[in-house]
């Protein structure tokens, strides 16, 4: 366009100006609300409208007279200088440009059209609109847009903050509950007196829900920040019930609710999931059914609602019997703080995001919530999630329950009764279930007139037709066909109810809810208990004939008849209990007296079962079962561990080295027998012979009760020998426990002195062996006084650096625990000659040598500089003897030191304090 | 009891958190104490050297991260195996420690069970590595001094030097 004005111009064309047509075309033009002009190609505006024209305030002719770059000015001919090129080519053009008119901007749009003729272009045509408020209101929009930006920026500032905060808050009370919960947890550990263990487990509790809360508060800022991920893993579906189950039982029992399970059986067993939030969303739902129904039931129904490519929906209803929900609130209730109202959560607690909770949990799960609800009848809450099926998750129930068990389930409640039906069948059984008492007096005679007798009844208790214990009795005793064991079925506390109900004739009391391992478990037991009913503990049952109670005893015998069992276990008095035991119950038992005997043995010999101990001596009981398993012939021999370490992972470890089973020690006689109808063959025969005894002989259970007759033995006035408890081990027979004491005392006779000198040559394994032994020789003969002090030292000597110097706890736990030892031994061996054993003198107290004080010192000053944990309790231990020697204002900041963990603090007042003088002929700081 | 028991460092400059892991650790390990990052890293110096450093992230002064990379700086403490304990539970924290080269993170308040068994995890492949270092130092014993015997037999000059596979099997960290 430039290179075009500066050629040679050629006198402008006129005009085609003429007559009516032509001026009202012109009438047009000047009428557009835009800008027209006309261009030819020597860029000579040859037409324009009146509002361009007014643009420059020129008439036609003037404009006409004006070349471009003149009229419209250099800048904005360069801007528009390739739009003009294109058009001369044909093309039509349009761009946004701002003109400033009068001071003011004015936006156009400007749009270029070529004017052909006989294909080629004369010319073209310019319109331009003026857009400037639609350019405003954009403006506007503009700064609207991001004053919008700018305060979503500072809400996430603040959210970030609140972040922030809720991170510093969670840190601040997290500290403090580390030292509540653990501190809780080392007095549990530590104390076993029932009332301060109770207290503990209730500070326990509180303390747990306090940081449930701050879980809840946390986990949903973080959903709500989009920061949650699942952690899927595999798990089985029954697990998920038994923890929620596990949760929130005590408190559906307390309020008398029946909390009834029901997973649809064709679910998988095992799935594929977030298990952690899956709990943790039930458990919302589960937990606040339970607190606001105030009696009835609790229903949580598993079912499959579609399979899809991601997995399987699965829908977890709670359906409770409740209060209901109004209808106008329901919407509101899965909203964050959306309690029905404000009093509701006063009056039930809670933090009101339970079910906020559940929704985010199950939408990420890609599942949804609902409810429904009718006021006083009650709600269901559900909530759907997709998970996947797992495969490689083993069942873990594929173990055969005792699959020609018939059971009848008489239970009111629909829903439970369908729940424990669908259990007892898929657990192999033949259940039959009826609704009320009548129904099943007639399935009894049924199936007993088809030869095929119902081998258990399970009763819902209470229910119509047994409402109270006498009317059990009185079901159990009418009938044209006699009663089957029964086990009453109850959300009453079990405990109080079992003496009562066995008084009754029943077979035992099973607390509900029933999930599937409470099924295996008590079944086990029950079965366990058919059988041990005829176990020495029965013969001390009042009222039992001296008949009944060598039927029992025949029949135990010929229930365990012919089973090989090996015992491997080293100390004297645990072997000599464990034999008279066995062989009692009609078992051979071959002896091992220490590891590698064990191995030898196992290689040579078949067994039905091996009873391990695990501490001994050379080849512990670990090593012996890797042994063992490498042998062909015992590589599915159940091998039961006998352990005084009540450690979960000392558990673990015998099972991880390929043990079946674990019996704490002292052991336990019910424990051992259950344990012992656990994993050797079930024979056929046995359970049957039970049918055909009198009703009152098959009811009686062994549930783990201490009976209540006690009869009276010559040991039993033997101070520090509980004389019960060893009878209760070996019942009714004084002669055994003649033989257990004697052996004890012989043992034990010339007391611990070589303790001592282990101890003082730093030998703590050889010591903690001694030690460990005599712990399990006390369990065994009762004396849990002593057998406390001992684990005392135990736990000590076990901890213990072989070799470093011995420390004055260590010798004066040694001294106290020989003293009371020979105290007790004195008084058995004065009971064993037919006189009664005098009270040794009470034990004085017992001063440190000051020598003895200062290799103590010594080690502590050791101690401190290696920072040691033990370090705190030696200083405990000579804190007295320092306060006596240095006075209290000496000794206390250095006691401060030490149990603010000031090592080193502690360390410089301790040579400090000896270098004033006042111990220095007890110990030299350079030492 | 037959073996040594494994020596543990707690740091945490809370006594009530030393007390209660020390307490718990007790029976069960050698128990080492700091309560500040600066003497954390003495006795980590110190001999013996503990086979596992139980670190609390936020202390005052220096901080676990700050003792990480102090202790991994240093040769003689670059292997000790390092589990943070943090009453933080975000999984940034948790990413952040793992990154730094801890071997394992926990959050407070600790399960005590949850607490053993990882330790014990540690422990575990502590031993295990060791052993599979020495079952690999005789192996390679064993050939060096059957590559003497080669050597003596033919009689024709040193062996120019070690096979590859050999050099590969006692070469390098395990």
């Amino acid at each position: 366009m430039k290179a075009k004005s500066s050629t040679a111009r050629t006198a402008p064309t006129p005009a085609p100006e003429h007559g009516q047509s032509d001026r009202f075309l012109r009438s047009i033009a000047d009428h557009l609300p835009g800008y027209l002009s006309y261009w030819d190609r020597d860029d000579i505006c040859q037409f324009a409208n009146q509002r361009y024209l007014d643009l420059f305030g020129m008439s036609m002719e003037q404009v006409r007279a004006t070349p471009a770059a003149d009229l419209i000015g250099a800048q904005a001919s360069a801007e528009i200088a390739e739009d003009v090129a294109a058009v001369l080519q044909g093309q039509h053009r349009q761009r946004e440009r701002v003109r400033w008119h009068q001071g003011q901007a004015m936006h156009l749009w400007v749009q270029f059209v070529p004017d052909w003729h006989d294909a080629e272009v004369k010319g073209y045509f310019v319109l331009g609109t003026d857009i400037t408020p639609l350019k405003q209101a954009e403006h506007e929009l503009q700064a609207l847009n991001e004053a919008l930006i700018l305060a979503r920026d500072r809400a996430e500032a603040g959210n970030l903050a609140k972040s922030n905060f809720l991170s510093n808050v969670s840190h601040e009370i997290r500290t403090p509950m580390n030292a509540i919960l653990g501190l809780t947890h080392l007095m549990q550990r530590d104390n076993r007196d029932p009332v301060p263990a109770g207290r503990l487990g209730k500070l326990a509790r509180a303390a747990q829900h306090l940081l449930d809360v701050l879980n809840d508060v946390l986990d949903l800022s973080k959903i709500e920040a989009g920061k949650l991920s699942l952690e899927p893993a595999d798990f089985h579906l029954n697990a998920v019930l038994s923890k929620v189950c596990l949760l929130v039982a005590e408190q559906a029992k307390a309020k008398g609710l029946e909390l009834v399970f029901d997973v649809n059986e064709q679910l998988p067993a095992a799935m594929h999931g977030d298990e952690m939030r899956l709990v943790q969303a039930l458990l919302n739902l589960v937990g606040n059914a339970v607190k606001f129904t105030a009696s009835g039931s609790v229903l949580v129904r598993v079912t499959p609602v579609d399979d899809g490519p991601a997995g399987k929906l699965l829908r977890f209803a709670v359906r409770d019997t409740g209060m209901g929900v109004p209808a106008d609130r329901l919407a509101d209730l899965f909203t964050l703080f959306g309690q029905a109202d404000a009093g509701t959560a006063r009056r039930f607690g809670g933090t009101g995001l339970g079910l906020a909770i559940t929704r985010r949990l199950a939408e990420l799960m890609g599942g949804q919530v609902g409810v429904s609800s009718q006021a006083q009848v009650g709600s269901e809450f559900w909530f759907t999630a997709r998970l996947q099926v797992a495969h490689a998750l083993d069942h873990g129930d594929t173990q055969p329950l005792m699959p020609a068990t018939r059971v009848l389930l008489i239970d009111d409640l629909p829903e439970a009764r369908d729940a424990n039906l669908a259990l007892a069948l898929r657990m192999g059984m033949q259940a039959t279930a009826c609704a009320s008492v009548q129904d099943a007096q007639a399935l009894l005679s049924q199936a007993h007139a088809a030869g095929r007798p119902i081998d258990l009844v399970l009763l819902d208790f209470p229910m119509p037709g047994a409402s109270d214990l006498p009317a059990v009795r009185q079901l159990c005793q009418s009938g044209p066909v006699p009663w089957p064991p029964t086990v009453l079925l109850t959300t009453r506390d079990a405990p109080t109810l079992f003496n009562q109900a066995r008084q009754a004739g029943c077979a035992g009391v099973w607390p509900k809810p029933l999930l599937q391992d409470e099924w295996r478990t008590h079944l086990l037991d029950w079965r366990a208990g058919e059988q041990a009913q005829s176990t020495g503990r029965s013969a001390l049952q009042a009222g039992q004939t001296p008949a009944t109670e060598r039927r029992a005893a025949g029949r135990m015998r010929r229930s365990f008849h012919g089973f090989k069992v090996l015992l491997a276990e080293d100390n004297p008095i645990n072997q000599e209990i464990a034999l008279e035991l066995l062989s009692t119950a009609g078992l051979l038992v071959d002896l091992a007296s220490d590891g590698a005997q064990a191995v030898k043995m196992a290689r040579l010999g078949q067994y039905d079962l091996i009873l391990m101990d695990v501490q001994m001596p050379v080849l512990g009981g670990l090593q012996v079962t890797r042994e063992i398993r490498r042998m062909t012939q015992h590589l599915r021999t159940p091998i039961v561990a006998m352990t005084a370490n009540a450690f979960a992972a000392d558990r673990e470890a015998c099972l991880a080295a390929g043990m079946n089973d674990h019996v704490a020690k002292p052991v336990d006689v019910g424990a051992l027998f259950s344990c012992l109808h656990r994993w050797l063959p079930w024979r056929d025969g046995a359970p049957s012979a039970a049918t055909d005894e009198p009703l009152a002989g098959r009811a009686v259970s062994v549930h783990h009760a201490v009976p209540t007759a006690k009869p009276a033995s010559r040991f039993s006035g033997i101070d520090g020998l509980d004389v019960q408890l060893t009878l209760f081990y070996l019942p009714g027979r004084d002669d055994i426990l003649e033989r257990v004491l004697a052996q004890f005392c012989r043992a034990y006779a010339q007391g611990l002195a070589v303790l001592h000198e282990h101890i003082e040559h730093g030998q703590f394994e050889a010591a903690h062996r001694m030690v460990h032994a005599l712990r399990g020789a006390c369990g065994a003969v009762g004396a849990t006084g002593l057998s406390r002090q001992a684990q005392t030292l135990d736990e000590l000597l076990r901890a213990a650096t072989s070799g470093s110097a011995p420390s004055a706890a260590l010798g004066l736990l040694a001294t106290d625990l020989d003293r009371s030892l020979q105290r007790l031994t004195v008084a058995i061996q004065g009971q064993l000659q037919g006189q009664l054993g005098t009270a040794a003198v009470a034990a004085t107290a017992h001063p440190m040598l000051t020598s003895e004080l200062s290799v103590q010192l010594g080690a502590l000053r050791r101690m401190l500089g290696a920072g040691e944990f033990r370090a705190n309790a030696l200083f405990q231990a000579l804190e007295p003897q320092l306060r006596q020697l240095h006075g209290e204002g000496a000794v206390k900041p250095m006691a401060q030191a030490v149990a603010g963990f000031e090592h080193l603090a502690a360390l410089a007042m301790l040579d400090q304090l000896m270098a004033t003088g006042l111990a220095t002929d007890l110990v030299s700081p350079g030492r | 009891m037959s073996a040594k028991l494994p020596l543990i460092l707690i740091v945490d400059d809370n006594p009530e958190n030393l007390s209660v892991v020390g307490e718990l650790l007790q029976p069960l390990c050698d128990v080492r104490v700091a309560n500040s990052g600066p003497r954390a890293l003495q006795l980590a110096r110190s001999d013996p050297a503990p086979q596992l450093i139980l670190l609390d992230v936020m202390m005052p002064g220096m901080d676990g991260f700050e003792v990480l990379a102090h202790l991994r700086a240093d040769p003689t403490t670059r292997d000790i195996a390092v589990i943070f304990l943090s009453a933080l539970s975000s999984e940034h924290d948790e990413a952040r420690a793992l990154a730094a080269g801890a071997v394992d993170y926990l959050s407070k308040p600790i399960r005590p069970a949850a607490l053993l068994a990882r330790i014990k995890t540690q422990i575990d492949a502590q031993t295990t590595r060791r052993q599979a270092r020495e079952t690999v130092a005789e192996l390679r014993a064993q050939v060096q001094h059957l590559h003497g015997l080669l050597r003596v037999h033919e009689g024709s000059g040193p062996v120019s030097k070690t096979p590859d596979w050999l050099a590969r099997q006692g070469g390098g960290p395990l």
